[in-house]
């Protein structure tokens, strides 16, 4: 937080901090627990722990699977919460109501799958949880569905906070994309504030969540409605095209707030500014349009499908990946490339991310083809592209926003830079070898999702829980270093200003 | 195709993850206005590259879509009409037995929830899927050159019996046994 002047000013910085710790903290614990929940489905897979195969894998694997889901839009919407508060006057009162209600939907999600059995997957295709062959009853779909509409109604509402707060700051929604940039890379000083890269991220995943939201909200009346009058029924096909929509969008604007995240962050490490160009601006529009349209490379498989929406699918499933290969990738790497950057935990967290995002995507890409999905769509493979996004890109960048604002918000206690990095070595090296058994079993056509493999790919479980066990205690390691740190007396004085918000740099010409 | 898909990944996977590692090890310092100027020069040959790379890329996978409009050209023929219906947790074939190296159409459909139809070859390799969806019909277009039995999978999650949802089918001269809509038929000369 900057220095404040006022009283006002400094009870909401006091808030803003502790609320960003405890969503730092409560992420970082749901972190090691939905883990586990993927450890033990390995171990399941392996073999180890076949006996809990029936009735527990798959109960499991949605506990993991949505959790995980919602795990990465929250922790990056408490990043990107962070550091817009620190410039726009969002609501401290608004963003604590988001923290019970997300503790809500926690308790909600382990109802459903721990309790109710509830095992059809994160993506809940339609109509499976009403013919669950004896696996759970449709209650337990109840409290599944509140609780992905409170993580639904949650982004909502931050973004619509975002886009309202940020028209006024900035002026206009054009303004906040970075419009001007287009025709004038060096806009003249109007007296108004210019956008950055961060906001630009920001407001294109607030833009893409509107939509979403609204038509995953329709999915949601739908199935409430079946839930309580059995005899109604719809399209499955439809349901399939609104789940991936929204679902697709989901995820997505979680990685496009973890850019928002790296483009904030890493420049305060490398010393040099990151600033908005006009190809950033492009990028960002056609990702804008792209997210409305690559969804449909999740129905590849669904013949019914117009051919014509397929291969719009794979245009834009390729269109989307420019972006950020050119803007975001590229440009991390430049900003790092002899910069003389020291890597402390934050900067590698972040940067680990980055890599993880690369290779991660680059399966995804392969699989977005249509000729290829064929082969590769519902193997291991989409596992592997998945975990390597999410597990070892997102969720890096998560602990690179820990290590970097825990100082700012924990009354300037420092998190431990040697347990960081080993962490760090442990968690790379286990990661990278989970994605690789997923990736290798995608291609010995091992399907995703099964409780029990198919003969003589055990192995490829086995290593793979090794490489999860790695990750596990690279994350228990962090985990202790948190609770022995916030165990500590807060140093005598405090930083005046966080590194959050990285001191703006002239752009050389 | 599989393990070329399989050496692509990891190569590319390779080639990216020694770029981040030997730029994150490059200890030495260059002034920022240097390596600006160079990254325009960089960026504009990476996205010309990645276009020309994306546009054959797609230009070729075109020929690979599984869809009957190109599948039409690639497995020419008259096929034989094979009714598949999935449901938990099963696959119920018109036919088991595929005559060999003639085009097979199989139209795919579930009674309950939405299931995959992924058909694999002896060494466990997957040479064809799609889906089987409630109300819709799926029809996958295939032509097996090499007699021998190959399994059926079902890979889309459908209930706890999901793994356990398998088949069988038999490629080999069946005659005019295949598509007679009778139930399961065994394959003669397999």
């Amino acid at each position: 937080m900057t220095a404040s002047t006022s009283p006002a000013a400094a009870a909401r910085a006091r808030t803003i901090n502790r609320l960003t710790l405890l969503w730092l903290v409560t992420g970082l614990a749901l972190l090691l627990i939905l883990g586990l929940a993927g450890l033990t489905m390995r171990a399941i897979q392996s073999g180890i722990l076949k006996d809990l195969a029936f009735p527990w894998f798959y109960p499991i694997l949605t506990f993991h699977g949505i959790g995980m889901v919602a795990i990465v839009v929250l922790t990056m919407l408490a990043g990107c919460w962070y550091l817009f508060a620190q410039r726009l006057p969002m609501s401290t009162t608004v963003w604590a109501g988001c923290y019970v209600a997300s503790v809500v939907a926690v308790v909600l999600v382990i109802v459903s799958t721990l309790v109710g059995h509830f095992g059809t997957g994160w993506t809940f295709l339609y109509p499976l949880p009403y013919q669950s062959a004896g696996g759970w009853d449709t209650w337990a779909f109840v409290p599944f569905l509140l609780a992905v509409t409170i993580v639904v109604v949650e982004l909502l509402v931050v973004d619509l906070e975002f886009l309202w707060r940020g028209i006024r700051h900035y002026g206009s929604l054009g303004r906040m994309f970075g419009l001007e940039y287009l025709f004038d890379p060096h806009p003249k000083d109007d007296g108004r504030p210019r956008t950055d890269l961060p906001t630009i991220a920001m407001t294109v995943t607030s833009l893409t969540w509107i939509p979403a939201a609204l038509l995953g909200a329709i999915l949601v009346v739908l199935e409430l409605v079946q839930v309580f009058v059995p005899s109604f029924s719809f399209s499955a096909l439809l349901a399939k095209n609104l789940t991936f929509f929204a679902g697709h969008m989901l995820v997505n604007v979680a990685l496009y707030m973890g850019a928002g995240l790296v483009y904030a962050i890493l420049p305060a490490y490398t010393k040099r500014p990151w600033n908005v160009a006009r190809y950033a601006v492009i990028g960002w529009l056609a990702t804008t349009v792209a997210l409305w349209f690559a969804f449909y490379h999740h129905l590849y498989q669904d013949f019914a499908q117009p051919d014509a929406v397929q291969v719009v699918g794979q245009v834009f499933s390729y269109v989307s990946a420019f972006p950020a290969l050119v803007v975001s990738l590229l440009g991390a790497v430049i900003l790092v490339w002899r910069s003389g950057i020291r890597w402390t935990a934050a900067p590698l967290f972040i940067y680990i991310g980055l890599s993880g995002w690369a290779i991660g995507g680059t399966g995804a890409i392969m699989d977005s083809t249509a000729g290829i999905n064929q082969y590769m769509h519902n193997t291991l493979w989409v596992a592997g592209h998945f975990h390597g996004i999410m597990a070892t890109g997102v969720m890096m960048f998560f602990l690179g926003v820990l290590y970097h604002a825990f100082p700012g918000v924990a009354g300037g206690r420092r998190l431990s830079e040697a347990v960081g990095r080993w962490a760090a070595l442990l968690i790379v090296v286990g990661g990278y070898t989970v994605v690789a058994m997923f990736f290798l079993s995608g291609t010995v056509s091992e399907p995703r999702r099964y409780a029990v493999q198919l003969p003589g790919t055990e192995w490829l479980a086995l290593v793979g829980l090794v490489g999860a066990v790695l990750v596990g205690i690279g994350g228990l390691l962090i985990g202790g270093d948190v609770l022995r740190t916030l165990g500590r007396p807060a140093p005598v004085s405090v930083p005046a200003e966080s590194p959050a918000e990285p001191r703006p740099a002239a752009a050389p010409a | 195709m599989q393990p070329a898909m399989g050496v692509a990944f990891f190569v590319m996977a390779g080639a990216l993850a020694a770029v981040f590692l030997m730029v994150g090890l490059d200890a030495r310092t260059e002034a920022w206005d240097t390596i600006y100027s160079r990254a325009g020069q960089i960026r504009r040959w990476w996205f010309r590259g990645l276009l020309v790379f994306a546009v054959v890329v797609f230009a070729i996978s075109m020929t690979w879509l599984p869809y009957q409009a190109v599948r039409a050209q690639t497995v020419p023929g008259d096929a034989t009409p094979v009714a598949v219906t999935a449901r938990q947790f099963q696959f119920d074939l018109a036919s088991t037995c595929i005559p060999a190296g003639q085009p097979v159409e199989f139209q795919v459909t579930s009674a309950d929830v939405n299931h995959g139809f992924a058909i694999y070859d002896d060494s466990g390799r997957i040479v064809g899927q799609t889906q089987a969806m409630p109300g819709y019909t799926n029809v996958l277009r295939l032509r097996f050159d090499s007699p021998g039995t190959y399994t059926l999978h079902c890979d889309e999650l459908c209930g706890p019996g999901h793994p356990f949802m398998s088949g069988k089918i038999e490629v080999g001269s069946c005659g005019s046994a295949a598509g007679s809509g009778a139930g399961s038929t065994a394959c003669g000369g397999c």
